[in-house]
């Protein structure tokens, strides 16, 4: 469950870009105030260039803000105990090829400060979390995109985090994989952990987030829980089972002209391709 | 601490799984066996040109890899963006900096320590006898001797001494002090001078002269012996030696010295007194304050000397990898690896700075460009390991410590000045 206690704070947060002589370039983001609580999973929408990354860059103390503060856990982004307990998916993943996995997981693992037996243990249980059991033990120029993603992901939570960063996580991934995070970001939830997901695929954020922030231009258009803001009052959906042409005939007769329209409900791409899967994966390829 | 040991071993993985380093100490090795194949006219020179192949082989491949590894690391993990994964880890900037530095360095010494290795293995199957290389024990004082036995002081700046009285008897007394303990066969003590004819038309390279020591002044003298194995100073009556002619530049330990016996009883609490004696009218006789008498005490072995030079190079490696360092952060690869490269190439080339202040008639502004250039390049000439090696001496700790002294004073405010450069870097 989410609480009030704010995990992440920002502040009229603004930061602007400048050229070589100090020039103001380009303003990447703009006056953005919002809190993210504890327990609950933010999704930080907007297209390209809306300012999402350079927000999650300040909230990580990879860039100094032009104006306004960020604070994380109630103290500066670039402290390194606030680091300890982050952690974080980057758009895309920049791991050393010449690493095998294992290597990667424990290297990271080390940069936390944990121990060789609690990094082997971690390192057991995220691998096999991302499905890469298979390839431990392949350096990482081996990996495919999707590979390398799952083991992104996997770094991301090596320290157990508190609060995670997750940005454009399904990028690279198929399906299958998408869902898997999805399913990964329901349990990061259900543990208490705090989750600030960053997409332009509006369907992964709708699925799991509690509440988000749209950005536009650098510039925060909308902020609240999703079901609130996707709700429309005027209208209603009615689910029917087994229905014959007499019920929907009394359906029309009764609705007159407020009727929008009856038609049978479609399943979702995602969970028919599922499904599909599944089903595949039972009968035996 | 826990970042830093994280990005040391790092590195280290990295610098043994990068095939670059596999080509660069391929070329050493090859470069090792063309050093051991080169023509010389006997096998002490042979010998010789084997040693400075070995160390000459090292330092090269030490410099290259100093300043291509520490740039590289640094520029693929900003231009890969792998920074910006690392920075979002409670790891600090410095203690990210020190651990690339620290992680090169590390791969250099491994290779440092392998190619020692190799080139002994070489050195051992070509040739019978390995080189012992020596530690130097120097005059920590010397006075002139008139012919009547007076005691004339030098000037504290004075370099050289010419022996060139018209009666014989005239000489040199040094002093030597903090000898290690001398063997029942004796410690051997090496001299050499430069000896020309008093009349210049005269062609004379050979002078007599008589060496003695005595463990302090008053006490009683021994008369020095030559050596079973010096290379000339025999041939003369007892007590006597044969002083040939050998200019400044001829150091090596094994060909340019006459090797006299110093007996243990001339000795006392590692202090001993030499007094060399001129005894030929016909010859002037030079000797220098710092090379012309010196005790070739045991110096360990040739692979703990190799290992010692190579510790001086790496000294000398690490400001080129703190070079490559600050330029990567703020430059692309090339820029980086131009920038280390000029530095060496400058910091090796001081010698015809000090030349040209010397000899050429400069304009001020160029002057004081070149005194400045002087004081603030590092000098990579400073210590001489291959030709040391190759002259017989060894590469002793304190060698290594002044290097690492020198060379870290300007590696510390490098590394400094790239810190606050990667401090202030947005990602």
């Amino acid at each position: 469950m989410a609480s009030d206690t704010p995990v992440l704070r920002t502040v009229g947060l603004g930061k602007t870009y400048t050229d070589f002589w100090g020039r103001p370039r380009l303003a990447a983001l703009k006056d953005l105030t919002l809190d993210v609580r504890q327990g609950e999973v933010f999704g930080l929408l907007g297209p390209n260039g809306s300012g999402k990354t350079t927000t999650i860059k300040l909230l990580l103390g990879l860039l100094r803000p032009t104006t306004g503060d960020a604070f994380v856990f109630g103290r500066d982004p670039g402290d390194r105990d606030v680091k300890q307990r982050i952690g974080y998916l980057p758009e895309e993943t920049y791991l050393y090829k010449f690493l095998t996995a294992d290597e990667t997981m424990a290297f990271f693992g080390r940069l936390f400060g944990l121990d060789a037996a609690t990094i082997g243990k971690r390192t057991d249980e995220l691998i096999r979390l991302v499905g890469l059991e298979h390839a431990r033990r392949r350096r990482l120029g081996e990996y495919s995109k999707g590979m390398a993603r799952r083991l992104g992901l996997a770094q991301a939570l090596i320290n157990d985090p508190d609060l995670v960063i997750l940005d454009e996580p399904t990028s690279g991934l198929d399906p299958i994989g998408s869902a898997e995070v999805k399913d990964l970001i329901v349990r990061l939830k259900q543990a208490g952990k705090t989750v600030l997901l960053c997409s332009h695929l509006l369907a992964d954020v709708e699925d799991v987030c509690d509440r988000i922030a749209i950005l536009h231009q650098g510039i925060l258009r909308e902020l609240g829980p999703v079901d609130a803001l996707l709700r429309t009052d005027d209208r209603q959906v009615v689910e029917v089972r087994a229905p014959d042409e007499a019920l929907l005939a009394a359906l029309r007769a009764t609705a007159g002209d407020r009727l929008v329209s009856i038609a049978p409900p479609k399943e979702r791409l995602e969970s028919h391709f599922r499904r599909i899967i599944a089903e595949a994966g039972q009968g035996g390829r | 601490m826990r970042g830093f040991l994280a990005v040391v071993r790092l590195g280290l993985v990295e610098a043994l799984r990068a095939r670059l380093w596999l080509a660069f100490a391929g070329a050493g090795v090859v470069l090792m066996i063309l050093g051991l194949h080169l023509a010389a006219v006997d096998e002490a020179a042979r010998l010789k040109l084997a040693v400075v192949g070995v160390t000459g082989a090292m330092g090269f491949v030490t410099v290259l890899l100093a300043i291509l590894a520490g740039a590289q690391q640094v520029r693929r993990d900003l231009d890969a963006r792998v920074a910006f994964m690392l920075f979002a880890k409670p790891l600090g900037r410095l203690a990210y900096l020190l651990g690339r530095w620290t992680g090169v360095m590390a791969g250099l010494l491994v290779g440092i320590l392998g190619m020692a290795a190799v080139g002994l293995v070489v050195m051992a199957l070509t040739f019978e006898r390995l080189p012992q290389p020596s530690s130097v024990v120097l005059p920590t004082s010397w006075k002139q001797v008139s012919p009547l036995g007076e005691l004339i002081p030098i000037r504290a700046d004075g370099e050289r001494l010419f022996l060139s009285s018209a009666t014989v008897g005239d000489g040199v007394l040094w002093q030597l002090e903090g000898l290690p303990a001398v063997p029942p066969e004796g410690l051997p003590l090496l001299l050499k001078g430069l000896v020309r004819g008093v009349d210049p038309e005269a062609i004379v390279d050979e002078c007599l002269v008589s060496v003695e020591a005595a463990p302090r002044p008053g006490a009683p003298s021994v008369v020095l012996t030559v050596a079973a194995d010096s290379p000339y100073g025999t041939g003369a009556q007892s007590g006597q030696v044969v002083l040939r002619h050998r200019d400044w530049s001829r150091d090596d330990q094994r060909q340019d010295y006459v090797r006299l016996v110093l007996p243990p009883a001339a000795v006392e609490g590692g202090v001993c007194q030499i007094r060399l004696t001129r005894l030929d009218r016909r010859a002037v006789v030079a000797v220098a304050r710092d090379s012309s008498l010196l005790v070739a005490a045991d110096g360990g072995g040739l692979y703990l000397n190799l290992v010692r030079g190579g510790l001086v190079l790496l000294a000398a490696a690490g400001l080129l990898v703190g070079v490559a360092l600050l330029v990567a952060i703020v430059a692309h690869l090339g820029v980086a690896l131009l920038a280390g490269l000029t530095m060496f190439f400058a910091g090796s080339l001081l010698w015809t700075v000090q030349e040209a202040l010397i000899y050429e008639r400069l304009s001020t502004p160029v002057r004081r460009l070149l005194e400045l250039s002087q004081v603030l390049l590092p000098d990579f000439d400073r210590y001489t390991v291959a030709a040391r090696l190759a002259s017989g001496q060894g590469v002793p700790w304190s060698v290594v410590g002044s290097a690492w002294l020198t060379y870290g004073c300007y590696t510390a405010v490098l590394l400094l000045l790239a810190w606050l450069l990667l401090a202030r870097r947005e990602f």
